[in-house]
């Protein structure tokens, strides 16, 4: 730390000599040194995050398994405006448009050059002429391109396979282990993996699968039939493709049996038989079924210009609860009453007609005969239907309200099946009580209902066959 | 270290570097149309020195540029990826981006929609890489 020219220094106090003003220091000078200590911390962080990152994944593995020329090309900006000007020339709109680049990626993933009429007819559905048009567009700017930098490569490589050949050796896992540990650093069957020691998941190395076997199935010697538990069953193997999994049958094989592994001894890596296969070809054969499932899950990422659509309130009358088919487990019912009913739809609407017409004629009051008089005019008002169908929803809890248990005692023995039948009615009531609680109370709705406590001024209002006044008060008015 | 900074400008510079989403509580326009300039304005090799956090927040994002982006793109390890794909998803997040450039457009005061052009270049470029984004 300069002290000397330092702002923030209390020592200094006195005016300096310097061509700085009187608060002894040069705004300019300190501008200048804090650039320069900015420019160096810049670097000095630059080398940091270097050292940091250097080993860190850049790309998805079906990416990184492509050639670094043309996953370059393919993310070069200008594309952005090749694609726009071929949407022009075709006519197609802002959707169609973007699924060119995902057309261009997947063919130069698949290398399935001949594909590219299949994919787009699948997801682009175009005018015979449009389609044409597209299709030489896509092949004269882009694919051919890409076809061209993949075959200058093949020729590349098969040119340096027949100048030095590879020094290959066989030797099984431990041996090979021991020799060149590079080996255990090798990533096989898929880029991440989740093992007991580390909370986070870790690089699916030849090492870290071996850690997984043995946590799995223990450390001693185990059957075929064991790996393949392990390798269809684990957590980690069952996120495995077919290639990976064999890769990683072949690694626990040669680990158990001894059987031996092609090693590079130059890159110190096991050559596995369908390496190249699965690099090249990570998706051997596309499915329409899969392109188009793929596709589908990829436009429902495709938000990126939409602003989400406003949601009805809760209690407003489009607001529908929306209730997965299996939320707890796969077989379990969800055991929810309310829910039960919200889903039932026709049923709640059959409730509600047969209960509010049925309650049209009610009278004021807990009046346990007049209950029992709706009950029993309840009964001719349902359908037969519903009776043969009572005991097939529940509704509320074993508990009866005053009014249920006045109406249970009322009914006595010699009449048990009318009071099998109302239960389903007062079921239905409350049904349909507890169902307006998310709408809009209509007070009309709520005063029939002799479960309700309702404000005297709403029966007044309803004209009641009962008068005004009761007691000694004189109503002059009548 | 010789860069002739005290430890508190030290602190200071590398904050503004790695945390420049962090240096005010951004909450009003100002605050993050100055985040954006500051974004804009830099190198494309000094965007990846923002902390992978900073590519959660609209302002970082409404300063990309198309050189940064591809540079990012190419370059960017994959936690910064997964925040910027995660941003890019969150709809309001977008819509407070395209707000922030829209500010910018005006501050121009000439009519023009250059930083909204930009932004809007920069968001298809991203969406035409998806599979860039998706680990």
């Amino acid at each position: 730390m300069d002290i000397n020219n330092s702002y923030q220094s209390n020592s200094d106090l006195s005016p300096r000599t310097s061509s700085g003003g009187s608060f002894g220091y040069d705004v300019e000078v300190e501008r200048q040194r804090i650039a320069e200590g900015t420019v160096a911390v810049k670097k000095e962080l630059l080398e940091k995050w270097k050292k940091e990152y250097k080993d860190a994944q850049i790309f998805p593995t079906p990416i990184s398994s492509m050639r670094p020329d043309i996953v370059d090309f393919l993310l070069s900006f200008n594309l952005v405006s090749v694609y726009d000007s071929i949407a022009k020339q075709a006519s197609i709109d802002a959707k169609g448009r973007n699924v060119l680049p995902r057309v261009v990626w997947q063919i130069a993933q698949s290398k399935n050059w001949d594909s590219l009429d299949q994919i787009l007819e699948a997801n682009l559905p175009l005018v015979h002429s449009a389609h044409v048009a597209v299709v030489d567009l896509l092949k004269q700017n882009i694919l051919n391109k890409i076809q061209a930098l993949s075959e200058n490569q093949t020729a590349q490589k098969t040119t340096i396979v027949e100048k030095q050949p590879k020094k290959e050796i066989q030797l099984p896992l431990s041996q090979a282990l021991s020799q060149f540990p590079k080996i255990g650093e090798q990533t096989v069957g898929g880029s991440q993996i989740k093992i007991r020691a580390f909370a986070t998941p870790v690089r699916a190395s030849i090492k870290n699968w071996i850690v997984d076997f043995h946590d799995a199935m223990g450390s001693g010697k185990h059957s075929p039939i064991d790996r393949g538990n392990f390798l269809f069953h684990s957590e980690n193997g069952k996120k495995l493709t077919p290639t990976e999994r064999q890769n990683v049958a072949l690694v626990l094989k040669s680990l158990e049996d001894g059987t031996p592994l092609t090693i590079d001894v130059e890159a110190q890596i096991i050559i596995f038989g369908n390496s190249e296969e699965s690099t090249e070809n990570k998706q051997p054969s596309l499915n329409e079924k899969e392109n188009s499932q793929s596709f589908a899950k990829e436009e429902m990422v495709e938000n990126f210009f939409q602003i989400p659509e406003s949601k009805p309130p809760i209690g407003s009358d489009e607001f529908h609860v929306e209730i997965p088919e299996n939320k707890i487990g796969n077989n379990e019912p969800i055991n929810n009453s309310y829910s039960e009913k919200v889903k039932d739809e026709s049923l709640l609407k059959k409730f509600r007609e047969k209960s509010f017409g049925f309650m049209k004629s009610d009278s004021v009051g807990a009046n346990n005969e007049t209950t029992d008089q709706e009950t029993q005019n309840s009964q001719k008002n349902f359908s037969p239907n519903f009776a043969a169908n009572d005991g097939k929803i529940s509704f509320s809890s074993a508990q009866k309200l005053p009014v249920e248990q006045g109406v249970a005692s009322a009914t006595s023995s010699p009449q048990v099946s009318q009071v099998q039948q109302q239960e389903p009615v007062q079921q239905a009531r409350q049904f349909s009580e507890i169902e307006q609680i998310p709408q809009a109370k209509k007070p009309q709705q709520e005063s029939m209902s002799p479960y309700r406590i309702i404000p005297s001024s709403y029966a007044q209002q309803r004209n009641d066959v009962e008068p005004k006044v009761q007691g000694n008060v004189v109503d002059l008015k009548n | 270290m010789d860069n002739n900074l005290s430890a508190l400008e030290e602190f200071d510079a590398q904050r503004k570097i790695q945390f420049p989403h962090l240096l005010s509580v951004a909450v009003d326009l100002m605050s993050k149309k100055k985040i954006a300039y500051g974004v804009l304005t830099r190198k494309k090799e000094e965007l990846l020195l923002i902390s992978p956090s900073g590519f959660g927040e609209a302002a970082v994002i409404a300063g990309l540029t198309e050189e940064n982006i591809e540079y990012f793109i190419k370059f960017a390890p994959r936690e910064y990826k997964e925040n910027l794909f995660t941003t890019m998803l969150n709809s309001i997040l977008v819509v407070d981006a395209w707000g922030i450039a829209e500010s910018m457009d005006e501050d121009l005061d000439n009519g023009k929609t250059q930083n909204q052009d930009r932004l809007r270049k920069v968001f298809q470029y991203i969406q035409d890489n998806k599979v860039a984004f998706q680990f």
